[in-house]
């Protein structure tokens, strides 16, 4: 889309609580986006609520403690970021848990293993 | 998104060769939107092509014959589609495969058996996608054309703020405006002629040779600072009076930077009417006037104009003379080559001078001179038989320094 062309990268916001999946994501994303990456539910809020707030979340959705549904929610209670796109990633594939999510915000899910090209034009 | 709320419902067409599959998707979606279905490649992009076309399509890939990949393909290629965003349905999921459907141009991908919720999830962002998008592109549209009409009424402004201006000075010694039209007009045929020179292609874009056409006019306005016993003195100038009449330069120059300095900000073709009226007495030799400048230190624009007013001034009868023919016109402005002219300006001027002889004719004054000098014998009217009488005076001064 040229005419929204940026003069910034759009920031991406990745959650989960693997290691592993936040390097195999952030890999895949940093050569066309700048990557945030957060652990734990509670950092992704406080990353989310900053200054400067990401242009895009991926959220994984089975954390220990606080969970995807959770940070979902609580994103779209504030209005600083309400209105930043949640996309889930998730390994469960049942459609209750979509449905679930989807009413939640979130604007789509990607389930786990995903696929590189899949989530590049999203 | 109130700015895109649309009343329509929006059209999907799905596109699968199972009817199985058409089922199930068209039930999925028809409580949401409208769909249509197509069971073949080539029905698809006949669905796809007719007016209004679908919003978004689900395109399956394994189709006999035409397979999604060829469909999307011929979709991308023709204008009328190509912006129809496309999601591939498969069952195939091979990295590969999703990697080269999306470099078709398809949006994105729906792994079958599909997941209800996802694909309403995908084709709701899909839609506003591109309703976005379309509506930024009419919002684009839309501002492109008032952009170029509000632009279209500050030229005709600026157009007649400075005619009107040229005009104020001109009606005070010639009788009609026509010396400004025709001294713009030789101006911009000599810069059309010159516009490939070496020395002077720099500075003759289009930009610059139009700003000279709407500039030229003003060259002469320090005229109105001018008293009328010096300006229309029906006879000779004695040095202190022509002294006077060689500050309309400067006073033309000033009247601009004067405006200049109000607006706050400098204006190019401000800036370029202020130096054809300071410079276009300037001579190439520097002995013209008010700075003595020489050769290439004249403005371009200056020199063109003088080369412009000086043929203007010998062909045209003034209160003090009769006006000249071409040919001698021709001849005085061949002596000032490389002395009063730049020389190249003035090589341009003796290969276009049958322009200058057509505008000079298409403009004239009215008054039987110029028309005669130039070689069309008007029909006389009895008027102006009589005014022939009053013009009897000798030029102002010799040779080339008419045209003050």
């Amino acid at each position: 889309m040229d005419k929204l062309h940026l003069a910034e990268k759009p920031t991406i916001l990745l959650v989960d609580d693997t290691p592993d999946n936040l390097t195999l994501m952030s890999n895949l994303l940093r050569s066309a986006y700048k990557v945030k990456i957060a652990s734990c539910g509670e950092k992704a809020l406080k990353i989310a609520s900053s200054d400067q707030p990401p242009d895009l979340i991926l959220l994984d959705i089975m954390m220990p403690g606080m969970d995807g549904y959770e940070v979902c929610r609580q994103l779209k209670r504030e209005p600083g970021t309400m209105n930043i796109p949640v996309i889930f990633l998730t390994a469960r594939a049942e459609m209750e848990d979509e449905q679930k999510g989807l009413e939640l915000g979130a604007v789509d899910y990607i389930t786990k293993p995903i696929s590189p090209p899949i989530v590049m034009p999203a | 998104m109130d700015a895109l709320e649309v009343n329509d419902i929006a059209t999907i067409l799905v596109v699968d060769d199972m009817p199985d599959n058409l089922i199930l998707m068209s039930h999925l979606l028809k409580g949401t939107y409208r769909v249509k279905v197509a069971a073949s490649g080539e029905k698809a992009l006949k669905i796809a092509s007719l007016n209004p076309p679908p919003d978004l399509i689900l395109l399956d890939i394994m189709m006999p014959l035409m397979d999604g990949y060829e469909v999307c393909r011929q979709l991308k290629r023709n204008t009328n589609t190509m912006n129809i965003p496309v999601i591939f349905l498969t069952a195939m999921s091979e990295m590969e495969d999703e990697l080269k459907g999306l470099e078709l141009g398809a949006v994105d991908y729906i792994t079958k058996p599909v997941s209800p919720p996802i694909v309403m999830a995908r084709v709701k962002n899909y839609l506003a996608l591109k309703r976005m998008d379309d509506f930024l592109h009419n919002q684009n549209e839309f501002l492109e054309r008032e952009v170029a009409k509000r632009t279209q009424e500050v030229i005709v402004v600026q157009d007649v703020t400075i005619l009107a201006m040229a005009s104020l000075a001109e009606t005070r010694d010639t009788d009609t405006g026509n010396h400004i039209r025709r001294t713009q007009r030789y101006v911009k045929a000599l810069a059309l002629q010159l516009r490939d020179h070496p020395r002077f292609a720099w500075f003759l874009t289009d930009a610059n040779i139009n700003m000279l056409f709407k500039s030229a006019p003003l060259h002469d306005i320090g005229k109105v600072g001018i008293p009328d016993r010096i300006l229309l003195k029906p006879g000779r100038l004695d040095p202190s009076e022509f002294e006077i009449m060689k500050t309309h330069t400067t006073l033309g120059h000033d009247a601009i930077m004067h405006a200049e300095n109000m607006l706050g900000c400098s204006v190019e073709f401000l800036s370029m009417a202020k130096s054809i009226a300071l410079s276009h007495q300037e001579k190439w030799d520097g002995s013209g006037y008010p700075q003595g400048l020489s050769g290439d230190e004249i403005p371009i624009a200056a020199r063109l104009m003088a080369v412009a007013d000086v043929y203007d001034a010998l062909i045209s009868r003034r209160v003090y003379k009769e006006g000249m023919t071409h040919e001698k016109a021709i001849e005085i402005m061949q002596e000032g080559r490389a002395s009063h002219f730049d020389a190249d300006v003035l090589d341009a001027f003796i290969e276009i001078q049958e322009e200058f002889r057509a505008i000079a004719q298409r403009f004239a004054d009215i008054d039987k001179d110029v028309l005669t000098q130039t070689g069309i014998i008007p029909c006389l009217k009895p008027a102006e038989t009589f005014a022939t009488g009053l013009a009897s005076a000798a030029p102002l001064t010799p040779s080339t320094s008419t045209g003050t």
